[in-house]
């Protein structure tokens, strides 16, 4: 039990909306040991982002505990929380939005060095943002250029460098590859491993790429309208799907290969809604090609399967529905 | 043999801005068959969209300027054509499908009306009950329930959306669809959806298709054939087979490494190290030479020609070379 | 060491954005005439005495055509017009950069916490704007003039206070779009404080905008100004100011139309060039337009 870092207990975060309350993430538990990745994937609007930003307290939590090192987290005053920022970071999404357009690059690095006074003096803070632009591979003459100047890569480069320089030991990636180019793609995940293994980091990667989950991740949980139905390691999730939506994900997988077009895919009907007021019952059931009657109407929890496999698919916990 | 719909030479545009000219297409050919997919692949910068904006004839006015090369659409250049001719070519003769379906439909206009609008354009001898048969047909074909035709565009998720962009596109029976980036604003499984949805168009209409991605996946599940641009050329084209299975010019071979694997897990990706070349500032030689691994010295004075190999084409030294010594 | 570039950027800053604005030939011509308004405001101790040209009466030159003594002629009491326009450029401008100062301040403050903060303290302060926008700004000036008396400071004040809700909405709709940035969240994510996020990520990204804002509500401050001393709301006679010229020089408009047309061409010229100038501050600022 050492070993876990991070700790979810029934999280819950509720928005009001004027059709109805929201239920972005609904009663998530889950735990992430040192060291490993967390891989959590999902589409638009699943709730996804939103773990995320909860854990770090950029969004106030609805219920439900989160436990960083055994300590609960979600007691501490949000006034007293900054201390918690110095172990927990986040890499954002978008490199264009997420780096202030005025500050240089040397000052967007400094900024966190500065206020959270780790550098005792001017020369100390320069050496350590050199240290760390170093360390993400942004070349040094680049210390005074603007980010308008930078191109994707770079910027989020930016970005993984201002995290890092609080010495956290967890990081929330929020989709960091997912609005640059595939060339840049495979700079930035290198990178994000790299740090993994010198730093001993333990990430959340937040995506909904699967071939970029299934790279990064020990673990991956999958998320549907604020709810996971899925968690396993992640060949596991890969070799031996269990829930039909897990299942229409993989199978929507575009393959760049074209031996893939002849795969027989899974397509699934319907659009996926927002979790604003939910029934009771498995949320995916509207749109499975395997829902019976038996899906509505109640509840169902993950269960584990073996072998840490859990599903909260009730037609295959039941045994009803199985996979060839 | 197959019949040559779309030709484009040599093509060159540039965008003079204040500070620089751009040259977002440098010297680009390709040739599209009727009834063919071809996929355009390419990174941000490649001149993807540009090359779509060319062939509509909707370069940004003053800024964008086609200084060479030739586009013929069916026998006939799209250059020359009258601002007139044109409009009766977009629509009726090529479609075009932007890559986001939130900003490409009018808010205010319900969705029956902006597909009637695009029939009443281009057929003036319909009258409106035919028109809304029409309208009904589309929806249908788009796998939209007519039903929904009085609905504002706002009241459809991301993926409906899109089919409504393509009922307006197929309004005219294009001969040609231009797709720039259709599916890369959905999530996977509605993009599965779309593109079933294309997939099965395509062949009952006979739709020739110019497929504009970056997302290699897509091209494999839709493509015929495959010309993968960079720096506003054609550096490799040839068939998905040969594009996939045996790539021959380093950025391709390069662009397929750096793609996480899913069928054998890899440590590590291979990334194509250094950046696209800024457009206003080509390298000379081969523009790729800078993150070339395999940079010779010919590379850095002279932009190779194409090699051509049963159909597959690539603009690498590499291969001239390799003729030259055996 | 490398840190010491940061000067140098910013002033690459600035050659970039005069770089820019230099392109735009009627901003450029904006800035000439209004650089030369301003100059002449500065300078007209130089070249005329207030109470000898301006002020006192004399009834032997009237209405006198313009000559090498008097270069744009005479009004009807005899004075000398050119001085009066000069001294009129100083008034005008005396008003309406101090009214310009004094709304954008209070307006960027209360835009700040409203937009910042958000919340019930976002309310209060906006339904108090509205209701300010709900009376005409005008009318809203007029009536402060009213009930303080006619003098240039309380037309000041008056034009200040009805400038400040359009400031402050201005303001709080560019924190707010910047408040949803990710960069800010970027910010509260390593720890930042609220007022260190405030002052160091968001008041330098609205900062330009402002001046812009400023500048072109500038110009339509000097024409308040000159309409409210047309309707005797403003500086009171015998003091020089362009609308006030205006009003006095009605009745003879049909005998002299010059007395009507030179502080008529003033106004026009000056509010003119003050806009050019700030539409090429804004192109040349903006950084999407690059």
């Amino acid at each position: 039990m050492e070993n876990i870092i991070l700790e979810l207990r029934n999280l819950k975060k509720y928005f009001p909306t004027p059709h109805g309350v929201l239920h972005a993430v609904d009663d998530i538990s889950l735990s992430i040991n040192r060291g490993q990745t967390l891989g959590l994937v999902g589409e638009s609007g699943c709730g996804k982002s939103t773990i995320g930003r909860t854990i770090l307290r950029l969004i106030e939590p609805t219920s439900g505990e989160i436990y960083f090192e055994g300590q609960n987290i979600t007691d501490i005053p949000k006034s007293q929380f900054k201390s918690m920022r110095k172990h927990m970071q986040f890499i954002f999404q978008d490199p264009y939005s997420s780096i202030n357009p005025r500050l240089t690059v040397s000052q967007s690095i400094a900024e966190p060095l500065i206020v959270n006074k780790l550098a005792s003096s001017k020369s100390e803070l320069n050496e350590l943002v050199l240290h760390y632009m170093e360390m993400v591979g942004l070349d040094s003459r680049l210390a005074s250029a603007y980010p308008h100047e930078l191109d994707g890569g770079r910027r989020q480069r930016i970005g993984i460098a201002r995290a890092l320089s609080v010495e956290p030991k967890f990081i929330i990636c929020d989709e960091p590859v997912s609005a640059l180019d595939v060339s840049i793609q495979a700079q930035i995940l290198n990178l994000v491993q790299d740090l993994q293994e010198q730093l001993n980091l333990t990430y959340i990667f937040v995506t909904h790429n699967l071939s970029v989950v299934k790279h990064i991740s020990n673990e991956i949980a999958v998320m549907y309208l604020g709810q996971l139905v899925e968690k396993c390691q992640a060949e596991e999730l890969f070799e031996r799907p269990m829930h039909p939506y897990t299942r229409a994900l993989l199978s929507a997988i575009l393959l760049p290969s074209p031996k893939s077009r002849n795969k027989k895919r899974e397509i699934l009907r319907g659009e996926i809604t927002s979790p604003i007021n939910p029934t009771p019952g498995c949320r995916f059931a509207k749109r499975c090609n395997y829902a019976t009657a038996a899906c509505v109407g109640e509840s169902y929890e993950l269960r584990d399967m073996g072998g840490d496999h859990m599903t909260s698919c009730i037609r295959v916990i039941s045994g009803e529905l199985k996979w060839d | 043999m197959s019949e040559i719909l779309l030709e484009i030479k040599d093509l060159e545009v540039q965008y003079l801005t204040m500070d620089a000219t751009i040259r977002a297409v440098n010297g680009l050919s390709l040739i599209l068959n009727r009834g063919e997919t071809l996929g355009v692949v390419g990174e941000t910068g490649a001149g993807k969209t540009t090359l779509a904006l060319s062939i509509m004839q909707l370069l940004p006015k003053k800024i964008g300027r086609i200084v060479g090369g030739c586009i013929e659409f069916a026998g006939q250049s799209l250059l020359n054509a009258s601002a007139k001719a044109m409009r009766s070519v977009r629509g009726d003769e090529i479609a075009m499908i932007f890559q986001d379906p939130m900003t490409s439909l009018n808010p205010v206009m319900t969705i029956g009306d902006q597909i009637a609008e695009m029939i009443e354009l281009h057929s003036t001898d319909k009258n409106k009950k035919e028109i809304s048969v029409k309208v009904d047909e589309l929806l249908e074909v788009v796998g939209i329930p007519a039903t929904r035709k009085a609905e504002y565009p706002h009241q459809f998720s991301g993926g409906m959306r899109q089919r409504v962009v393509i009922a307006i596109a197929l309004a005219c029976n294009p001969t040609l669809l231009i797709a720039d980036e259709p599916t890369t604003a959905l999530d996977v499984t509605i993009q599965a959806q779309v593109l079933e949805m294309m997939e099965d168009l395509k062949t009952r209409l006979n739709t020739s298709m110019l497929l504009i991605t970056h997302d290699l996946g897509v091209v494999a599940a839709m493509c015929d054939s495959v010309a993968v641009m960079y720096a506003g050329r054609i550096i490799e084209y040839g068939t998905v087979e040969q594009i996939f299975d045996s790539p021959r010019h380093p950025y391709t071979i390069g662009l397929l490494n750096a793609i996480p694997n899913l069928e054998n897990k890899s440590h590590r990706l291979i990334p194509i190290e250094g950046l696209m070349p800024n457009p206003a500032l080509l390298p000379i030689g081969c523009s790729f030479h800078p993150r070339c691994k395999k940079c010779m010295e010919i590379c850095r004075r002279q932009n190779p020609i194409n090699f051509d190999d049963a159909g597959h084409r690539v603009a690498c030294h590499l291969y001239f070379s390799n003729t030259e010594d055996t | 060491m490398r840190m010491k570039g940061r000067t140098e950027r910013a002033e690459g800053q600035f050659i970039e954005i005069w770089r820019r604005f230099k392109r735009n030939k009627a901003a450029v011509a904006g800035l000439v005439v209004f650089s030369f308004v301003v100059l002449m405001a500065l300078s007209a101790d130089l070249f005329f005495n207030y109470e000898e040209d301006v002020i006192r009466q004399n009834a032997m030159e009237r209405f006198q055509p313009p000559s090498a003594e008097h270069l744009l002629g005479t009004d009807q009491y005899g004075r000398d017009m050119l001085a009066r326009i000069v001294y009129g450029a100083r008034m005008s401008l005396l008003i309406s950069l101090s009214v310009t100062v004094m709304s954008t301040l209070p307006g960027l403050v209360v835009g700040f916490i409203a937009g910042y903060f958000g919340g019930k303290l976002d309310s209060i302060l906006m339904r108090i704007c509205d209701m300010f926008m709900a009376i005409p700004a005008l009318l809203m000036a007029i009536t402060i003039v009213a009930a303080l008396g006619p003098s240039v400071t309380n037309l000041i004040i008056a034009l200040s206070i009805s400038g400040i809700p359009s400031t402050a909405r201005f303001t709080r709709s560019m924190v707010l779009r910047l408040r949803g940035e990710e960069f800010v969240e970027s910010a509260r994510a390593v720890g930042t404080s609220d007022f260190r996020i405030m002052y160091r990520h968001i008041f330098p990204n609205i900062v330009s905008l402002t001046i812009v804002n400023a500048t072109l509500s500038l110009g339509s401050m000097i024409l308040a100004s000159a309409g409210l001393s047309f309707i005797g709301l403003g500086v009171k006679p015998p003091a020089p100011e362009w609308g006030a010229m205006l009003s006095n020089a009605r009745n003879y408009f049909t005998d002299h139309p010059s007395l009507l047309l030179i502080p008529g061409a003033a106004i026009l010229i000056t509010v003119l060039s003050v806009n050019l100038l700030g539409d090429g501050l804004r192109d040349a600022l903006d950084p999407k337009t690059k």
